[in-house]
């Protein structure tokens, strides 16, 4: 528990940084957002005060650097990420709230599916060299490491989407069926809109996990417990996953964050390509009208979730890992 | 960018830059680094020369605007009437510039921040690896968007500067570990003691050995460059004015060349961010296999993977052994070629009896051992002779049947006890598998049984439920000889089962296996460089030298009359059990290079008493007097007659 | 055949005929359309109320402006839930008559009471009225004089007042006057006049809005839904409107044949050219930006057909000197087209401006390729565009190209739209892409151009980027707003026009076109070419509230 509390200590650190760049970030930009939200609208007639009405409903008031930091973090502490500037009056939790609804399922389905299929793909690399996966996977995960998540979706787009019909042109939603999870009707929606993003993402994204894999396996492989293990006569799946995987899994845990902060930056992308109305697409949107309180909250938010994802990722490898228990 | 584990420091000293042509020389043997730096290479001169290649102005209107390809312009023309082709010879410019700009920054800072952390060490490398590691675990891409976003003009050395800023964690994470592994190197620790200055030990001592590592760091940072520029100018945080792969995707997208099927602008891009990603790639894997030989691939000849010919003809015979080894050679395979690490080695186990296997390291008696157990795999691999264990022909098992076979009638305790039991299972469940894996048997029963092993091995039985770390060494090491008699096996292997324990523990384990020996009435072959253990605990003993075995007698008959010169070296240089043990082997010499073992008999080189003329040139051979054999020259009647002469 | 069959099938005929029949008087109601609007977002938050910023906006659907200005015909105001307005003898006031027996969808009435309480909440609101429909800049206060009428007191003569009162939408006094702060209300399920204010479906990526039971038209609308998929950026529109999802939109399709040959039958689109100029500003405070007979030289140097064709893909028509579309040709001053002839302003002659700009003197002195200034010093400027305004940065590209060519040394730059704002209000720029701005009359062109009042003491202005102003188009454009007459309002434009010209104040580049692309497979009564009854634009605007108009006429088949 010991290990847990360690870490928890590291994630706190790691998301007291982010606030600070967070809060940083916007105050060191180039052009007023006031001015900028104002030049999307019908306002040519605005008088100067009636700009500095607005500045002010927007919270970017005159007050020293600390003052307003304190303000800051009081705010986020009781969940208020303030007021969407493109989007007044929205709240900043709102449209987070959905766009995060997106990227969990979309990202979450991906992680699931580029670990499992990362992993087993490595553990089989490792495990029989010379074999079909090592000869021909192996490189092509090399192959598409190289390519831009975007890239791979537009071309996945082009080709299954617009040119073969097979998946749809993007969204996350069948038109015309209410949100309703216990309708299978909309259910099926959702799995078919997700499915070409979340295909990509594994074709492009599966090889990191692949390539760690390996190479935790070829060394675990190399340990004495694993020639005992075939010296006692073991049967070959017990020694592969049991011995072997089981020991080489636990530093590719250790290696989440690097992992999934890839995963999460193609998956950004890849909401953009597909018009997927998550955390990814909305950062776009945000970063286009300049919704500074909108880029803020994301930014937190993401990092927030990554930080819980490792978490997890360190929970589970206390389960996996008796030594880290003691 | 793969996660790998630090390399090992080297052992020898690299020496100054001395050992970089033998990188570079190694890299560049390697047929997919080649290809990779020749792609690379290419590129950076299609760059260079991009004026004289490209036959327009990248950002000139010199046609109608959405032309498909044709021979006038190879990749038609852009929505606003430029050569696509020109674009793309002139974008590699940009996009190598900002890879190889933003590579060189981010592992100049790398290297700066991981050398520093890791050879100060102390409070200054806690602080800065929790620096590293959580700069690591905030997301990158949202990061570099944010940062990006507020940059006012987003031109290429934004980006650099941008990627730079956020990019630099991980390589000096993988630095700082290296650079904490080689300060601990017996190598810069003395290099500091002479008190040679810090500069000279980092420039000199450190960077010609961490320099494949920074060359990984350099190449995975150039990738993230060359994409994260991409991504970034995709969606419009570049500067769409500037000419590079990037731009011409965002074009092509804003133009919706998607939609209107105009690929030549949006797939020759992906397929040049790709080319050099790939380049980069083969470049890295290379390297990885370099710094990390498990990765390296060894060819071995099919003929070599055959199963050997059962070389001596005979059949075991009836009064022989329970073991009968005949024969055996064990070739390991490496990038030039076969080394024989078992050389025609012939031996028999007795039922009930403790067979001793001495000799210095690296002489072939563990690879004897795992022979037994059919233990070899690529790229060692077993090219002669026969093992016959209670009659079995142990070679010519089927590879489906071998697991039965393994642990039932052969088990093993190996070298590191520490190592020996898989870390992350309960002890319980490392005798519950291999129980079931030969016996019907079900859990419960099989956990009973275990309690009992344990309790053989005089060790607490509730401690079926711990995990191996939760053991001291030497219960560890009770542990794995109580897994290995779950069985009742013919013959227990003991390959230097109490290397790492001290001479109590070791004496109180020894004694307890020689009483369930007697008990049970199994065969031990026990393996150690320790002879004087030895000789005490066995019953017989060989020993071997280079890859042959080059005496067997009974232990006594050993002790008081060694036959081969070697054996009587090693019973001189061996210190007596009550000295301290730390000493080392005093025999003169090193043991030979097995890929270019001595030519006649291969401890001519070191032998006292060898005979000039006839022990280089004359392979010795098999003296067999009574009970006991050896393999010399000095013992042969060929030596007598000349002796005589 | 029996007898009984054969009566039942006359009669089964003649019931279809009698149905057909009724069709051809009024379309059935019935169906529904997915329209296309560029949602700056692809999630909705559902929040129906219609003082919020940007998103999806279907407020002008549920509450209804006073009058719909249509800008194919200004001259004729689409009376909405107004019946007429005059102006006070002094016209310092505007009253405006009100439609009776128009019903909220709730089934109250709609009366004074709700335009006064609308009004009064933004005018003690400003921030709300700044995000929305900013009478505030217009009106002083509001009077209830019956249940029927409604008078405006101005805050200074204004007589354009009624274009710029007569645009907000009415929301019902009886919900929202018990709502404690208006500027942060959540309206979740819309109480309205409008055609369409029941929500039926609400989902992330996509809302249904359905008809109103009780709507004021006879019959209206016919269709019974709009479906609003939330679509961000051209490409997502473009992709859905090729498969058939999206029935109208409004985007620059790209490549417009590929989107016809979809489906030739029944994929449309007609740019329509009428709408707001889109112009080169020159900074006229800086040097050599401030000598007039430089900007019309920099104004030869511009092949404006070519920058139409490639910059714009040909989609719309480049504009007049005057900074007017010529669709609207009656408006434009032909003194002031005479005299841009024999000037050359904003014509296309690369010699004749190389000529002039040698015979200001400013040639290459010091031999580096470009011009100098007169005095020998290096000249250098930047042409400023929009980053993600495609249109832009790649006319910028094709005008610098031209200006190199012709010995200048201007550069392109882009920059993030914030700061692009930033660089047009604060005047740090030289040259720069930018929109004008367009009312219902000709005045708030050349009004929001020129005037110098909008131009505060250190430069800054929200609409008057070239800064050039002088007494002459001030006083012209007071005047303007003191007089009902006519002719007297022509006149003044029609100086203006000249004054303009004359100055080289900004270089007019093309009309800004109204995007527009249907689909008539299922629903018909689309403007067309040939019957643009009213804008094709698919999203709504201020001064652009024409959907109204089009949705009440769109039917199934």
């Amino acid at each position: 528990m010991n290990y847990l509390l360690r870490r928890l200590g590291f994630y706190l650190i790691a998301a007291l940084l982010a606030i600070v760049i967070n809060f940083f970030l916007p105050r060191m930009m180039a052009g007023d957002p006031v001015d900028v939200m104002l030049a999307g609208f019908d306002t040519s007639s605005l008088t100067p005060e009636a700009i500095d009405q607005l500045r002010e409903a927007f919270g970017f008031i005159d007050a020293p650097l600390p003052e307003q930091f304190a303000t800051y973090v009081s705010n986020l502490l009781k969940g208020n990420f303030g007021v969407s500037v493109a989007r007044y009056p929205t709240k900043v939790v709102d449209i987070l709230g959905v766009a995060l609804r997106w990227t969990l399922l979309m990202t979450g389905t991906a992680l699931i599916l580029t670990f499992s299929v990362g992993v087993l793909l490595g553990i089989q690399a490792a495990w029989k060299r010379g074999g079909f996966v090592d000869t021909y996977v192996l490189p092509f995960g090399a192959i598409m490491g190289a390519i831009p998540y975007f890239w791979v979706a537009l071309i996945a787009l082009y080709v299954f989407a617009l040119q073969l019909g097979w998946f749809p042109l993007g969204r996350a939603e069948a038109s015309g069926i209410p949100a309703d999870w216990t309708n299978p009707n909309y259910v099926m929606g959702v799995v078919y809109h997700l499915a070409l993003p979340v295909l990509t993402l594994l074709i492009a994204g599966f090889r990191s996990w692949m390539m760690g894999m390996r190479n935790n396996m070829v060394a675990v492989i190399a340990q004495d417990y694993i020639t005992m293990a075939i010296a006692k006569g073991l049967p070959d799946r017990r020694i592969k996953y049991q011995y072997a995987a089981r020991n080489a899994i636990l530093p590719s845990l250790t290696g989440f964050a690097l992992a999934l902060g890839f995963l999460l930056g193609g998956s950004l992308l890849t909401e953009v390509v597909f018009s997927y109305p998550g955390v990814g697409l909305t950062l776009l949107n945000a970063v286009n009208t300049r919704d500074y309180p909108v880029m803020q909250g994301i930014f937190l938010i993401l990092t927030l979730m990554v930080l819980l994802a490792n978490f997890i990722a360190d929970s589970l490898y206390i389960l996996l890992d008796p030594r880290t228990r003691s | 960018m793969t996660v790998s584990q630090p390399a090992a420091p080297p052992k020898r000293s690299p020496g100054l830059w001395a050992s970089l042509p033998d990188w570079v020389a190694t890299l560049l043997s390697n047929p997919r680094a080649m290809a990779g730096l020749l792609i690379l290479l290419a590129l950076v001169l299609v760059a260079v020369f991009a004026p004289q290649i490209a036959p327009y102005q990248p950002d000139r209107i010199v046609a109608r605007r959405d032309l498909p390809p044709s021979s006038e312009h190879v990749l038609g023309t852009t929505s606003l009437g430029q050569d696509v082709f020109s674009q793309m010879v002139f974008g590699t410019r940009i996009s190598l510039a900002v890879g190889f700009a933003t590579g060189t920054l981010v592992v100049l800072i790398a290297m700066t921040i991981g050398i520093t952390s890791g050879l100060v060490g102390g409070r200054v490398d806690n602080v800065v690896s929790m620096i590293v590691n959580v700069v690591l675990v905030i997301p990158q891409l949202p990061l570099i968007i944010v940062i990006a976003s507020w940059a006012r003009n987003t031109g290429p050395i934004t980006i650099i500067l941008v990627l730079a800023a956020t990019g630099w964690a991980f390589g000096a994470r993988v630095l700082r570990a290296q650079a904490l592994a080689l300060r601990n190197s017996e190598h810069i620790t003395s290099a500091r003691l002479i008190g040679e200055p810090i500069w000279r030990i980092v420039f000199f001592e450190m960077l010609p050995s961490m320099i494949s590592l920074v060359a990984a760091a350099w190449i995975g940072a150039v990738i993230f460059a060359i994409l994260s520029q991409a991504a970034l100018e995709f969606i419009g945080l570049g500067d769409p004015a500037v000419v590079s792969w990037g731009t011409i995707l965002y074009w092509a997208q804003n133009n919706t060349a998607l939609i209107s099927g105009r690929w030549w602008t949006f797939v020759p891009p992906g397929l040049a961010i790709a080319t050099v990603g790939l380049a980069l790639t083969l470049i890295n894997y290379s390297i990885d296999e370099i710094t990390n030989p498990r990765l390296r691939r060894i060819r071995i000849p099919k003929d070599a993977m055959r199963k050997p010919e059962s070389r001596p003809r005979e059949e075991p015979s009836e009064q022989g052994g329970l073991v009968q080894i005949r024969g055996l050679n064990v070739d390991y395979w490496t990038a030039t070629g076969p080394v024989r690490a078992a050389d025609n080695v012939s031996f028999d186990i007795r039922p009930n009896e403790v067979f001793g296997l001495a000799g210095e390291s690296g002489c072939g008696k563990s690879t004897v051992a795992y022979a037994i157990s059919r233990l070899h795999f690529p790229p060692a691999i077993i090219s002669g002779g026969r093992i016959f264990v209670d009659g079995q022909d142990v070679l010519a098992i089927p590879d489906k049947q071998l697991n039965k076979f393994r642990w039932d009638a052969v088990s093993m305790v190996f070298q590191s006890a520490m190592n020996s039991l898989n870390p992350v299972i309960t002890i319980g469940e490392q005798f519950v598998d291999v129980i079931q894996a030969h016996r019907d048997m079900d859990r419960k029963a099989a956990l009973e049984r275990g309690r009992e092993l344990l309790e053989m091995v005089e060790l607490d039985p509730d401690l079926i439920d711990s995990y191996p770390h939760q053991l001291s060494g030497g219960m560890r090491q009770r542990v794995v000889i109580a897994i290995a008699l779950a069985l009742n096996p013919k013959l227990l292997i003991m390959d230097e089962p109490t290397t790492a324990l001290d001479v109590v523990v070791e004496r109180q384990i020894l004694q307890r296996v020689k009483v369930l020996q007697r008990e049970f009435g199994f065969s031990i072959l026990f393996i150690t460089h320790d002879l004087s253990l030895l000789i005490e605990f066995s019953d017989r003993i060989g020993i071997m030298y280079a890859g042959e075995l080059v005496e067997v007698a009974p232990a006594k008959a050993l002790y008081t009359d060694p036959q081969h010169p070697y054996t009587r070296l090693l019973m001189n240089a061996f210190p007596s059990i009550h000295d301290d043990r730390t000493g080392r082997y005093g025999i003169e010499g090193t043991p030979p290079d097995l890929r270019t073992p001595p030519t006649g008999c291969r401890f001519h080189p070191r032998c006292d008493v060898a005979i000039a003329g006839l022990c280089e040139v004359v392979v010795p051979p098999v003296v067999s007097t009574g009970d006991r054999l050896a393999r010399c020259h000095l013992l042969s009647e060929e030596y007598a007659e000349r002796a005589v002469k | 055949m029996s007898r009984k069959l054969l009566a039942s099938v006359i009669v089964i005929m003649l019931l279809f005929t009698s149905l057909s029949v009724v069709a051809q008087d009024a379309p059935a109601q019935g169906g529904s359309i997915t329209i296309g609007l560029q949602a700056g977002s692809n999630v909705w938050t559902r929040n129906f109320s219609p003082f919020k910023a940007g998103e999806f906006d279907s407020r002008d659907l549920i509450y209804e402006p006073l009058i719909v200005w249509n800008p194919v015909d200004y001259s004729t105001p689409n009376y909405w839930l107004a019946t007429g307005y005059t102006y006070s003898d002094d016209l310092k006031s505007l009253t405006f008559t009100l439609r009776e027996g128009v019903l909220w969808s709730d089934g109250e009435a709609f009366n004074a009471d709700d335009v006064i309480f609308t009004a009064q909440m933004l005018l003690d609101n400003p921030q709300m009225d700044a995000v929305s429909f900013n009478i505030g800049t217009v009106a002083e206060s509001v009077e209830k004089v019956d249940d029927y009428t409604v008078t405006f007191h101005l805050k200074g003569v204004n007589t354009l007042a009624h274009t710029l009162l007569s645009v907000m939408n009415t929301v019902p006094e009886h919900i929202w006057s018990s709502v404690e702060k208006p500027a942060e209300y959540v309206v979740e399920n819309p109480v309205g006049t409008g055609p369409f204010t029941e929500v039926t479906n609400f989902q992330d990526q996509e809302f249904t809005l359905c008809r109103n039971p009780n709507y004021w038209q006879e019959g209206r609308p016919y269709l019974d839904c709009i479906n609003f998929p939330a679509l961000n950026g051209n490409q997502a529109i473009a992709l859905a409107l090729l498969d058939g999802s999206v029935e109208w939109a409004g985007v620059n399709f790209p490549d417009e044949a590929s989107f016809v040959n979809a489906n030739p039958e029944h994929h449309h689109y007609y740019y329509w050219t009428g709408s707001a100029t889109q112009y080169l500003v020159l900074n006229t405070t800086r040097a050599p930006l401030d000598d007039a007979q430089f900007r019309i030289a920099v104004s030869m140097l511009i092949d404006y057909d070519f920058v139409v064709d490639v910059g714009m893909e040909g989609a719309t028509q480049r504009s007049s000197p005057t900074g007017f579309s010529y669709t609207q040709g009656d408006v434009i001053s032909q003194d002031a087209l005479a005299l841009a002839a024999e000037t050359g302003f904003n014509s296309y002659d690369f010699d004749r401006g190389t000529a002039l700009l040698d015979e200001l003197g400013y040639v290459d002195a010091d031999g580096d390729g470009f011009r100098d200034y007169p005095d020998g010093s290096p000249l250098h400027l930047n042409l400023q565009a929009v980053n993600g305004f495609t249109a832009w940065v790649a006319s910028t590209q094709i005008m610098a190209q031209a200006f190199q060519d012709a010995g200048l040394n201007i550069t392109q730059t882009t920059l993030d739209f914030g700061a692009a704002v930033t660089a047009m209000r604060t005047g740090d720029f030289d040259l720069a892409m930018w929109f004008g701005t367009t009312g219902v009359t000709p005045w708030t062109f050349y009004r929001d151009m020129m005037y110098s009042a909008l131009i505060d003491a250190d430069g800054v202005t929200s609409s008057a980027w070239p800064r050039w102003t002088s007494e002459r188009s001030d006083e012209l454009i007071e005047q303007f707003t003191q007089t009902t007459d006519a002719e007297a309002q022509a006149a003044i434009i029609d100086e203006l026009q000249s004054i303009y010209v004359e100055n080289a104040v900004a270089i007019p580049m093309w009309d800004g076109p109204v995007w527009y692309n249907w689909n008539d497979t299922n629903i018909t009564g689309f403007p067309t070419e040939d019957n643009y009854y009213a804008t094709g634009a698919v999203t709504r605007s201020n001064t652009m509230q024409t959907r109204l108009i089009v949705l009440n006429e769109l039917h199934l088949k």
